[in-house]
């Protein structure tokens, strides 16, 4: 019997994430294992996955909060410009 | 009387084997089920393997896990699983677990509240971002509305629930490319939103 990966399972990349931070990011991989950084936070540092947020595109405010908290000046200077 | 009893008696027997029975189960599963709620064979039965009257289980959540040949000996999880394809049935066997948990919250003393639990949970009830919790939202504030689109196949769940609004929309941008970003803003945000955000940032910016 062959057992189908549940959907959710199929967009989930953290097996495929923790395989290249063993490989190439050991130090990473160790924090993964301790505990102290998550696999997302680690493959984010290790520029292996994109830094992304989540926007609510309901409200402006919360929106504006979120890009300011989570953007880098740089990033918010060319959104700016942009939009 | 002694026919329902044996019924339900006969249903528990069956379940209880399908569930354990790999690829068999997957098939046969949801059908018993469906049975099985639809009669209430938690409750006073004939135990066939027995004979006995057993005056039954005071909730689904007991008969769940349960061994044979009184309960079906397995646990909720692995039902979700074996009906994972079935959104209605799925909703019916999450609405005969909440029966055992009609007020919900945490019921416990001010005194218990205070000391640490090493207990685990048996029952993970749906939270969050789950397609379980959805079902059960909608269902419990009554969008059969909604429920019946997302039955049908013409709304995703996700969309009901920001329907309803249970959900706020969201979209996701990368916070390494800006271009990319606001690509991202300009094709889902309305107008109204986009000069508001603008105005926010660009005020921050003079501040």
């Amino acid at each position: 019997m062959i057992n189908k990966p549940h959907k959710k399972d199929l967009r989930d990349r953290s097996d495929k994430l923790i395989n290249r931070l063993r490989k190439d990011f050991p130090e990473l991989y160790a924090h993964v294992l301790l505990g102290t950084k998550t696999v997302y936070a680690a493959s984010v540092q290790a520029g292996i996955y994109p830094s992304r947020a989540s926007i609510n595109i309901t409200d402006a405010k919360s929106a504006a909060k979120t890009l300011q908290t989570k953007g880098s000046p740089e990033f918010l200077d060319e959104l700016k410009e942009l939009l | 009387m002694t026919n329902q009893l044996v019924e339900r008696g006969y249903l528990t027997q069956s379940l209880g084997n399908a569930s354990h029975s790999g690829e068999h189960g997957f098939k046969a599963v949801p059908g018993l089920l469906k049975l099985v709620l639809d009669k209430r064979a938690w409750e006073e039965r004939i135990i066939i393997e027995t004979g006995e009257e057993f005056e039954g289980f005071r909730n689904f959540e007991a008969y769940v896990a349960a061994n044979p040949p009184k309960g079906l000996g397995t646990d909720v999880d692995t039902i979700e699983r074996l009906i994972s394809n079935d959104t209605e049935l799925l909703k019916a066997f999450r609405a005969a677990i909440r029966e055992a948990h009609p007020n919900g919250g945490d019921r416990k003393s001010k005194e218990a509240k205070g000391k640490i639990s090493f207990s685990i949970r048996k029952t993970d009830l749906p939270v969050g971002e789950t397609k379980a919790y959805a079902l059960q939202k909608l269902s419990d504030e009554k969008r059969y509305d909604l429920l019946e689109q997302v039955k049908s196949g013409k709304l995703s769940l996700h969309a009901a629930m920001k329907a309803a609004g249970f959900r706020r929309p969201r979209i996701a941008i990368y916070l390494d490319d800006p271009k990319s970003a606001a690509k991202t803003l300009v094709s889902h945000a309305s107008p109204t939103f986009l000069d508001e955000l603008r105005r926010l940032l660009f005020d921050q910016q003079t501040t």
